[in-house]
């Protein structure tokens, strides 16, 4: 053995965790050789010194009791266990299936709306009440909104013809007026001549003055 | 001790099976801690910082027989942020040696010293050799390296060790 190898095993050897034939080699070695035996003492030493360092070292009572109480006064733990999650989960989902299963054998449950059935009926007598109602209601909306828009077209003209005299030209309070003599001749004033004057005779004198020429045209 | 079941309770909040756990490995812990940072007080910082960390991260640990592992790495990191931290130079004169000199015999005072002297890295594997008595296969498994290699570094260490003693002229051998 040479000193490459001695070095090689010498912790083993140390350690005494070796073979029988390797440590006789070792021991013959370091008999002969010095640097090696010197080596060896000297890290034995060190080892020997490491170890009994070490057995003086210890954690005193008073320091085992604070971490202890360290431990105890940590905020515990709200943790979500996955695995019995997964696990309760399986359990409901296979209750499940067997209730599935078992209908299905026992002949089914029809749960489709029977008209025949009391309630299904009540439900649809009601459905058809509603849409009737909203029928209703939209033709209700629809004959407001055409009432609603031949009030303001009469308006409009109205103001143009009475109130709109200064401002409206003549060709405009000439269309009012014919539409208004055609409403009073649809309603039957037009014969009674008490409407007719009262119809604001200022405004369709004046009117009359100014459309005259123009009329006549 | 069940150490399997005990890391299995903890990681559902038992705080006494973690407990039981501390109680089981403090000394050890709390030995290699002192050997890489020289002093009782960061010692035992160092020890309640591992504490905590692997209180609020045992949930993490896959394998339950691996808590061993898990810790002392938890540990070795702990006092190299606490070295890194106070940036200090362990020198054992420095630190509360002077208190603590009249329980040791010349020969603890020596290694103490010529350990201080040493570099936090090479401490570290020392003291979990030999602070701690790990296996190589124990120390490759917190190192996370091949056996080889950790071995070869304990050697390396010691071979440092082993310079510095005979240097200062502490080594009592072939005097």
């Amino acid at each position: 053995m040479n000193c490459i190898d001695f070095k090689n095993h010498m912790d083993k050897f140390i350690e005494g965790n070796m073979d029988d034939e390797l440590y006789c080699e070792m021991e013959s070695h370091i008999e002969k050789c010095t640097l090696c035996r010197d080596e060896y003492e000297s890290t034995v030493f060190i080892v020997d010194s490491l170890r009994d360092d070490a057995l003086s070292i210890s954690l005193n009572d008073s320091r085992k009791r604070d971490l202890k109480n360290m431990i105890n006064k940590l905020p515990g733990k709200k943790r979500v266990d996955f695995s019995s999650v997964i696990k309760n989960m399986t359990y409901v989902a296979a209750i499940f299936m067997f209730i599935t299963v078992g209908i299905h054998f026992a002949g089914g449950v029809d749960i489709s709306i029977d008209p025949k059935n009391s309630n299904g009926n009540a439900l649809e007598v009601q459905i058809g009440k509603l849409a009737s109602e909203n029928s209703e209601l939209k033709d209700q909306n629809t004959r407001l909104a055409a009432e609603n828009y031949s009030l303001r077209r009469e308006n409009s003209i109205y103001r143009i013809a009475f109130d709109g005299g200064e401002m409206g030209n003549v060709n405009q309070r000439i269309m009012a007026i014919s539409y208004r003599l055609e409403r009073m001749q649809e309603d039957g004033s037009l014969l009674d001549p008490e409407s007719i004057r009262t119809a604001d005779s200022s405004s369709n004198d004046v009117m009359a003055k100014r459309v005259k020429p123009i009329v006549m045209e | 001790m069940d150490e399997g079941y005990l890391v299995g309770l903890s990681k559902r909040g038992d705080k006494s099976a973690f407990s039981s756990l501390i109680e089981y490995y403090q000394d050890k812990l709390y030995r290699t801690a002192y050997a890489i940072l020289g002093n009782d007080h960061d010692a035992y910082d160092a020890l309640q910082d591992c504490v905590l960390k692997a209180y609020l991260a045992i949930d993490t640990l896959r394998n339950d027989f691996y808590f061993k592992y898990w810790i002392n790495r938890i540990l070795v990191n702990s006092c190299n942020d606490i070295a890194r931290h106070r940036r200090k130079v362990i020198y054992v004169e420095d630190t509360d040696m002077d208190g603590a000199v009249e329980e040791f015999d010349a020969g603890d005072v020596d290694i103490k010293i010529a350990m201080g002297k040493l570099d936090s890295k090479y401490r570290s594997l020392l003291a979990l050799r030999y602070y701690q008595d790990l296996s190589y296969e124990d120390i490759a498994e917190i190192l996370n390296c091949p056996v080889g290699t950790a071995k070869s570094r304990i050697n390396y260490a010691l071979k440092k060790l082993r310079l510095v003693m005979d240097k200062s002229g502490l080594t009592e051998v072939g005097e």
